[in-house]
């Protein structure tokens, strides 16, 4: 397995969902490098399958925040991103439209209930299929896709002055 | 198999073999306690204890959709520069 095209594949997918469930952008480029430091420890250990491998690298991140914080109350749901950190988005969006999107997503997320909240960012952000999440998390496939549903009506809701549908 | 911590509670070796996974992936023991903290942890988050209190009910995979408006605010607003490739050495 070639470690590196699974930093180029998973990295970016990895550091997004980390930050949308509440690590500030700093801490979760440091738990991405670890994160994949360990998967190279474990290399020869590790059989080719592309989802398989999704899955240990969201795990191996989900257990190293574990570690930093060992409760939610230590994560800190604060967009601190700079714009020049947050990099080109599109020429659609400034960068400060966007600057505010993720402040008022990154609030709105830490209103939702952890579990909702995981199984949401994990689709959403972090482009988890529903059979990976519920092998993540231990929860059955059709629990999976009520936490996801359930999380957008809440979401909808609370912005509901973004007129998101 | 049954392991024994001195006075504390007998523990399943067996749900011991969850933590273990959780170590090899990343995790850490600290003590006694949090071996035993983590095998309540397990039990606490069982796959029976989680789906019976919380009804599950028909989703069609359409409302699932990433695509929905909310979908691309979040895609939008989660698109951040992924950190430099560590340094893989031997």
């Amino acid at each position: 397995m070639n470690i590196e095209d699974q930093y180029r594949r998973l990295a970016p997918r990895l550091t997004n969902w980390l930050v949308a469930s509440g690590s500030p952008y700093h801490e979760a480029c440091d738990l991405v490098q670890s994160t994949f430091l360990k998967l190279w420890q474990m290399r020869d250990d590790l059989r080719d399958g592309d989802e398989a491998i999704s899955g240990l690298v969201f795990t191996i991140a989900r257990n190293l925040r574990k570690n930093m914080a060992r409760d939610e109350a230590r994560l800190s749901f604060v967009a601190e991103i700079t714009d020049e950190d947050a990099g080109s988005v599109g020429p659609e969006s400034s960068p400060s439209d966007v600057a505010y999107l993720r402040r008022r997503l990154t609030a709105a997320f830490a209103k939702l209930p952890p579990i909702l909240r995981e199984a949401y960012t994990l689709f959403q952000v972090g482009e988890m299929s529903v059979h990976e999440i519920a092998v993540q998390t231990g929860v059955s496939e059709s629990l999976v896709k009520v936490r996801i549903f359930r999380a957008k009506e809440k979401l909808q809701k609370i912005l509901a002055d973004l007129h998101v549908t | 198999m049954e392991i024994n911590f001195g006075n504390a509670p007998r523990v399943n070796i067996d749900s011991g073999a969850a933590i273990g996974r959780d170590v090899a992936l990343g995790g850490e023991v600290k003590s006694e306690n949090n071996v035993k903290g983590g095998l309540q942890n397990l039990k606490a988050a069982s796959l029976d204890t989680l789906q019976k209190s919380e009804p599950v009910a028909h989703v069609p995979d359409s409302a699932l959709s990433r695509d929905d408006e909310l979908g691309k605010l979040v895609s939008t607003a989660f698109t951040l520069p992924a950190p430099s490739m560590p340094d893989f050495k031997p």
